[in-house]
């Protein structure tokens, strides 16, 4: 089934969650206002309302793996690859990218994952879409959807980038809607100035706080919005999220 | 004819590219995990998949060029070029803009212009576009730019500042002079020029090493942190390698 590129939601569609998945992970929502949601899921703990979430960290052993079983060749629509020990699941909407110089950067975004036996992982590419390159000894890398797997962000260095503020609560490991554009309540650290940028806080979960450029390591994480409304340390406030 | 102003692609459009012109300049795809394209014309060096490309660096010869009186309501202005010519409709689907505070700074996409040498220009702003207020001879200048995916070329390892705006992120080779689609929104794959390693959730700006390279955003960093963040880092990717990236050029 094809779903719209952009849902057009109405004020109330991005709240509460479903437990199968009525959309593709990272589907994107749109509200009168313009507001931008995406659908994700959740994993490792309850959802918590009006705090940041991020995607989940890459795992390593994805990392610079290559393929399995057969060659990736010019006009595939599908890979296999290996694991590097740990099966790779949730798999769909995740992209594919040959990492190497001698594999020119190619990166293809995975339809559906085929289950089958261990570490050889088959990855359907979205349809229409073929290998342009065929890499004699290509150095692959996976990575789930930004939106599949989320967690708060941990009050220490992000560990993944971050992907947006849920409205309402999503149970673990169902779906919902999380914004990522727009007005949105989000708890706040420290003390924002209105009008002035804000980043993931490193020092409470969930939050966001002050965007200080001179401030070594932290600023790097950039920015995420900017601040609408200063709320007491440690309640909600009022920003205008720019994720995306 | 007219073009939707955004098209919903399919997965595979962004792999394709072509000898002639199918969309305008500038026209916007998205696709439906929420990726944006743009539709550009490469430059005189044929493409390279998956590295950064910037808009062709401005000549400066066409800044501040004095208007000939031209009336509110005009669908036309006329300005009086420098000695480096302009083609025809080189400016297409470009802007003229009204340089001098008088003018207000009005903003006019282009249409159409004629050929010149250091002569008078005709610039036709775009059907439904007329001028916001007067222009006076002698009083008025105004500057054209050309549309930023017009003769993309890929971006340069600029100690000192990038030479104009990034523009996106092809994912296929597009030959000299061909058109296609390059990646302003989204995940992608870029090079990374890691001399400084980033890692996930970093932001990430121009490499000033490495020609279509990306870097860590040091905010801290004097000149280089000048050119703006323009994506997350996804993953931690060696040096010269190609790596995930959110791209947020737009």
């Amino acid at each position: 089934m094809n779903f719209a590129h952009v849902i057009q939601g109405s004020d109330g569609d991005q709240y509460g969650d479903q437990v199968t998945a009525l959309y593709p992970i990272g589907q994107k929502m749109v509200l009168p206002d313009g507001r931008v949601f995406r659908y994700a899921t959740v994993a490792g703990a309850a959802g918590v309302a009006n705090k940041l979430y991020q995607s989940s960290a890459a795992v390593a052993n994805w990392n610079t793996q290559t393929v399995a079983v057969t060659a990736c060749a010019i006009g595939d629509s599908t890979l296999q690859m290996t694991d590097g020990g740990t099966a790779i699941t949730n798999a769909d909407e995740g992209s594919v990218l040959f990492e190497d110089v001698l594999g020119l950067g190619h990166i293809y975004f995975v339809d559906r994952q085929q289950p089958t036996s261990a570490a050889e992982n088959p990855l359907f590419f979205k349809p229409g879409v073929v290998a342009q390159f065929a890499a004699a000894t290509p150095v692959l890398t996976f990575i789930k959807n930004p939106w599949q797997d989320i967690i708060i962000t941990p009050g220490t260095a992000l560990t993944a980038i971050p992907c947006g503020v849920p409205p309402s609560i999503i149970a673990q490991s169902d779906w919902g809607w999380v914004q990522t554009m727009g007005v949105c309540s989000c708890l706040l650290e420290g003390t924002p100035i209105i009008g002035e940028c804000v980043r993931a806080s490193e020092g409470t979960g969930g939050a966001v706080t002050v965007q200080d450029y001179t401030e070594a390591n932290h600023a790097d994480a950039g920015t995420l919005g900017r601040c609408i409304e200063v709320a007491p340390n440690g309640d909600f406030g009022l920003i205008y999220l720019r994720m995306e | 004819m007219k073009y939707p102003n955004r098209i919903f692609g399919a997965d595979a459009a962004p792999y394709t590219s072509h000898n002639t012109q199918q969309f305008p300049l500038g026209q916007v795809m998205e696709l439906p995990n929420g990726k944006i394209f743009r539709y550009a014309l490469m430059g005189g060096t044929v493409g390279v998949a998956n590295k950064l490309y910037q808009a062709v660096t401005g000549a400066g010869a066409w800044d501040s060029l004095a208007v000939v009186t031209c009336a509110l309501g005009a669908s036309t202005i006329s300005l009086t070029n420098g000695g480096t010519a302009i083609t025809e409709n080189n400016f297409a689907e470009g802007s003229v803009v009204e340089e001098t505070a008088a003018g207000l700074g009005h903003c006019y996409p282009v249409k159409s212009n004629t050929a010149a040498g250091a002569a008078t220009c005709v610039f036709t702003l775009a059907d439904g576009v007329v001028v916001q207020n007067a222009l006076t001879a002698g009083v008025h200048t105004m500057t054209v730019e050309p549309n930023p995916w017009n003769g993309i070329v890929i971006t340069t390892a600029a100690a000192a500042s990038q030479t104009a705006m990034i523009v996106g992120v092809p994912l296929v080779v597009i030959a000299v002079a061909g058109y296609g689609w390059v990646q302003t929104h989204g995940v992608c794959s870029c090079v990374v020029d890691a001399a400084a390693a980033a890692t996930p959730a970093d932001k990430l700006r121009p490499s000033e090493d490495d020609a279509g390279g990306v870097a860590l955003m040091k905010c801290d960093e004097a000149a280089t942190a000048d050119a703006g963040e323009i994506a997350w880092n996804m993953f931690t990717t060696p040096d010269q390698d190609f790596g995930h990236v959110f791209l947020m050029i737009e």
